[in-house]
């Protein structure tokens, strides 16, 4: 057995002995109510149903009354783990004051009122039978005292509980939040230095319009995409922005090699979707599907809607996907910050599957449930 | 007809050049000045009294807001900010400078800009032509022409649009839209070709636009009925509006009778 | 607190009602007169018998939580428990009766001794077993907290690595614009190597931000790599109203300092020091060793900070984040500070430890005792 180290051997040495010296009070307790009871030399017995039920009554009617002062009283003056023996002191004195002073007066009262001339004599009043009295209920329902602050403060740890489970579901809200905001983070410089290398080619090459017509997309697309900075939903509509941004500035790159033509359903514009999904899908598709062929390529993009979810497909006309490609170990950098950022925001079960087109090229298939 | 004058405003050297440099690619525009501060700015434009001002905002110790405001009153230029940052459009937008153009410039976006601004020049220059023939024609008839040359009363229609999208900024004049179509959350206003998303409703809309002008033809399409090019009666009572570059567009039956009758009054149209 | 009254006031009335009913039988008092050390001892054996059971109850308590969803499923479960303990009870008196008297127990008398068990033994541990379900309940709330508090703070510190995180990546989105257009400028002009030189200075600075993104510190020479790159294009941007001096003593490029710790010191001398002038100015980094401390400061003779200006009331987002990062990582034993400049201008003055070791945020290095 492990973690027996001495630390937790000290601890429930520690635990043990109170428990015992709890226990040992509790007997205590009980012997010298018996002691005190035996004192009272059969006073104050209950006779018949009728008084039973009236002293119980008045017993618990009178314990009522005094719960919220008790109540009170704990929240004045708790017990804490900084501060323990102040009031354990206080409060074990005011268990036996309050319950015996208490019983005393009720004892009086029922006398009064039921009972009669056997339990209450106000001539004989502060004899010490009532004394004894007293001091039995002191000895015997002190505990009622000490049940009730502990019940005090249980309640007050229900509420600073509840409220720690609240602070805490919200921090680990905003973790989340804050993770999935660094990762999507994490694309844009990714895709500003792959549009700064093509600058540098350009310029080099001395083809100035692409480079002015590059800067002026590249602008647009940073604005696209730090228009939707800190939201991890964004419209259909706010997404395609971005992705004609992105597609714009790869035509410059690749001229008139790249064919790209998007199609949206109308009923679909207004949705919600994670951002920055489409477009690095749509980026890898680019990278694998066209970069590598000397000719001209397509790229079908299609957001549509199947009942709850929203079904996304790319589809590109390239090489398709090597043989022995699995998305769990092959896939770039790209699309794994994307299922990254997918399986913390739907769950560990991502519905994007990469699969080689009927008729050559790959086609990427995304399902994202509608929240 | 005489080249405009520009002064280019901006504290940053490559800025300054970059927009020089598309300014000199048109031969119906000149520059005068350039700038690299708002002192110098104020100074000038005072001196020269250009035509059009490019003018960056963000600029040390005197911003492009306060070379507006040192402007002198009376002939005030066309003004077209040229920034980074798309914080002040509002500002911009109420001290009534024709564009906002967001850096890094879009050659097509700074000649979109100059165009408005050379056609609204003209147009001045024109109203200005007409009102010193009418005040000439006023002198010489003796007193004033009543109403010559005052605007006629406007009621607080709106006259034009702040429309901001992720990537721009765009002030679109009303008069220039041609249609407006609605759909559930926005409206799409078309003008001189272009579409723009705008964010409020076709109802809010019909609500600000003068009524003399614009007409709400169908539940999701206005129409400027300055850009109406003729209304066709189709079978059983249907009627379509063609605008000015072909667009068609239905109109509704709760609808075609105000439409008729304003065309009435506008076209003569019969029946 | 109504509720617990009632079920024990209800307990409390049926037993009362037992006693009535039971008074044809002997009073348990007069069947034996036991001493008061008796009780005592009696006592006790019970109470350490009840200590006992108490972790068992405990764990009970928290396999069958009241404050749940199904809190019914609870509820019943712990008011036929103790019903069910009277089973062993009722065996154990049966097995001890039998081999007291070795007769079998009267079947007979079965029922009743079972009633007698059912009214005596169960009704007494039910409120014992209650009361300490109702303990161990509280007992589970403050252990929760307790782990609830440590992992809040552990969430924090997370959050607050995220959101830096996120942060750095961010380079200012005007700078970027600006610089962007300048580089449009530039080809325009037909400048090509002055384009690919500024496109190579952006690209740099893109990847030192990446590439530092998860590392807390970086050594002081890849912070002045990244700002070279930065101040290059501002150079470019700026023209002939910036000149910068840059004063790194080569000791001081060995420490480790928190990632982009310099970044908004410099963009802030940049953007409210010298590019609110119109004359020109200059801007100095110097950073030197200082005994166990690494001394770097960030000059500017610009505009000077505002009337009423100061520090940390004053500060913007950025500086606002290296305060905290400093904090995270150093505690009280790192430094910023801001003030003016002799002459004009402003100056940030940085004071961290001297390490040439990467320190983890918050953790146990030697200034974090």
């Amino acid at each position: 057995m492990n973690g027996l180290t001495r630390a937790s051997v000290r601890r429930a040495a520690l635990v043990g002995a109170v428990a015992l010296l709890a226990c040992a009070l509790m007997a205590f307790r009980s012997a010298a109510s018996r002691y005190v009871a035996v004192g009272l030399h059969g006073d104050f017995v209950l006779k018949g149903l009728n008084e039973r039920l009236s002293w119980v009554g008045l017993y618990y009617g009178a314990w009522i009354a005094l719960t919220p002062l008790i109540l009170a009283s704990a929240r004045w003056y708790p017990v804490r783990r900084d501060r323990w023996a102040g009031p354990l002191l206080v409060h074990g004195l005011a268990g036996f004051l309050v319950a015996g002073g208490s019983m005393v007066v009720m004892s009086a009262v029922f006398g009064v009122l039921v009972a009669g001339e056997e339990w209450a004599n106000p001539a004989e009043w502060l004899t010490p039978r009532w004394l004894r009295l007293g001091a039995y209920h002191a000895v015997t329902d002190s505990i009622v005292y000490w049940a009730i602050l502990a019940g005090g403060h249980g309640l007050a740890l229900y509420e600073s509980w509840k409220r720690s489970r609240l602070q805490s579901a919200e921090l680990e809200q905003s973790l989340a939040a804050a993770q999935v905001e660094a990762l999507k983070m994490k694309l844009q410089p990714h895709f500003l230095f792959n549009t700064l290398n093509s600058i540098s080619f350009l310029a080099l090459a001395g083809d100035t319009p692409a480079v002015g017509l590059m800067v002026e997309r590249l602008g647009r697309l940073l604005r696209a995409s730090t228009s939707t900075r800190g939201q991890q939903w964004v419209t259909v509509a706010d997404e395609l922005e971005l992705l004609e941004q992105y597609v714009s500035i790869e035509e410059v790159r690749f001229r008139d090699r790249l064919n790209v033509t998007l199609r949206v359903a109308p009923d679909t514009r207004a949705l919600l979707i994670p951002s920055l999904v489409l477009q690095p899908i749509v980026e890898n598709s680019i990278k694998h599907g066209l970069s590598k062929r000397l000719d001209a390529g397509r790229l079908d993009v299609t957001v549509v809607r199947d009942h709850d979810a929203l079904i996304v497909t790319v589809l590109d006309d390239g090489p398709g996907l090597p043989p022995g490609w699995a998305l769990d170990t092959h896939c770039g950098r790209g699309l794994r910050n994307v299922i990254e950022r997918l399986s913390a925001l739907y769950g560990p079960r991502v519905d994007l599957e990469l699969t080689n087109a009927p008729g050559g090229g790959t086609r990427v298939r995304l399902r994202l449930p509608i929240p | 007809m005489e080249r405009v004058t520009v002064v280019i405003v901006d504290d940053e050297v490559l800025a300054r050049k970059g927009l020089q440099a598309l300014v000199e690619r048109r031969t119906d525009c000149e520059v005068v000045a350039v700038c690299a501060n708002g002192r110098e700015a104020a100074s000038r434009i005072a001196e020269l009294e250009p035509g059009v001002i490019l003018l960056d905002i963000q600029m040390p110790e005197v911003t492009g807001f306060d070379v507006l405001a040192q402007l002198p009153p009376g002939r005030q230029p066309a003004v077209i900010f040229v920034t980074a940052y798309d914080e002040h459009a509002v500002r911009a937008f109420e001290a009534r400078a024709l564009d906002y153009i967001l850096k890094p410039v879009s050659p097509a976006r700074l000649d979109a800009a100059l165009d408005r601004a050379l056609a609204r020049i003209r147009d001045c220059r024109l109203a200005e032509y007409g009102r010193t023939v009418l005040e000439a024609v006023a002198t010489l008839q003796g007193g004033a022409a009543a109403g010559a040359g005052r605007r006629p009363p406007s009621a607080d229609w709106l006259e034009r649009l702040m429309i901001k999208d992720g990537v721009a900024i765009h002030f679109v004049e009303v008069p220039d839209i041609d249609w407006i179509e609605g759909a559930d959350y926005y409206v799409t206003i078309h003008a001189g070709g272009k579409s723009f998303l705008y964010r409020e409703s076709l109802r809010h809309l019909e609500e600000r636009l003068d009524p003399a002008c614009f007409l709400r033809i169908h539940v999701s399409a206005i129409v400027n009925l300055g850009k109406v090019r003729e209304i066709r009666r189709g079978f059983g009572g249907h009627y379509t509006v063609v605008l000015a570059d072909g667009k068609k567009l239905p109109v509704s039956r709760r609808r075609k009778k105000e439409l008729l009758d304003l065309g009435a009054a506008r076209f003569g149209l019969k029946g | 607190m109504l509720a617990v009254f009632a079920v024990i006031g209800t307990v409390t009335v049926a037993e009362q009602f037992l006693i009535v009913a039971n008074t044809t039988k002997a009073p348990p008092s007069a069947k034996s007169v036991k001493t008061i050390e008796a009780v005592f001892w009696g006592s006790l054996r019970y109470y350490l018998a009840w200590a006992m059971v108490t972790p068992g109850v405990f764990w009970l308590s928290r396999r069958l939580p009241l404050l749940q969803r199904r809190w019914w499923w609870a509820v019943l479960a712990h008011l036929a428990i103790p019903l069910a303990a009277s089973v062993p009870f009722f065996a154990f008196r049966l097995l001890v009766n039998s081999v007291l008297t070795a007769t079998p127990y009267p079947v007979d008398a079965l029922a009743a001794l079972w009633r007698r068990i059912l009214t005596g033994d169960t009704v007494a541990i039910a409120p014992t077993y209650w009361a300490l379900v109702a303990l161990g309940t509280m007992v589970g709330f403050a252990r929760d907290e307790a782990a609830r508090r440590l992992r809040a703070v552990e969430l924090r510190r997370s959050l607050s690595t995220a959101q830096v995180d996120a942060l750095r990546m961010q380079l200012q989105p005007h700078f970027l614009f600006n610089t962007l257009n300048a580089i449009g400028s530039l080809a325009q002009a037909g400048e090509t190597e002055a384009v690919v030189r500024v496109v190579d200075h952006l690209g740099t600075l893109l990847r030192l931000s990446m590439e530092s993104s998860g590392r807390p510190c970086v050594p002081l020479s890849d912070e002045t790599r990244m700002l070279d790159a930065y101040l290059a294009i501002e150079e470019v941007r700026f023209g002939d109203r910036l000149r910068v001096s840059r004063r790194i003593e080569p000791q001081a490029a060995q420490a480790f300092v928190p990632a982009l710790i310099l970044q908004p010191l410099v963009e802030n001398a940049l953007t409210h020091g010298i590019g609110r002038r119109i004359e020109a100015g200059t801007l100095e980094v110097a950073a030197r060793r200082d005994g166990r401390w690494l001394e770097v400061s960030v000059r500017d003779d610009g505009a000077g900070l505002p009337v009423g200006w100061s520090w940390p009331t004053g500060a913007g987002r950025g500086l606002a984040n290296v305060k905290e990062r400093l904090a995270a990582i150093y505690g009280v034993a790192a430094s910023c500070a801001i003030g003016p400049a002799e002459g004009r201008g402003t100056v940030a003055r940085l004071r961290i430890p001297w390490t040439t070791q990467p320190a983890e945020a918050g953790g146990s290095a030697p200034w974090n005792a």
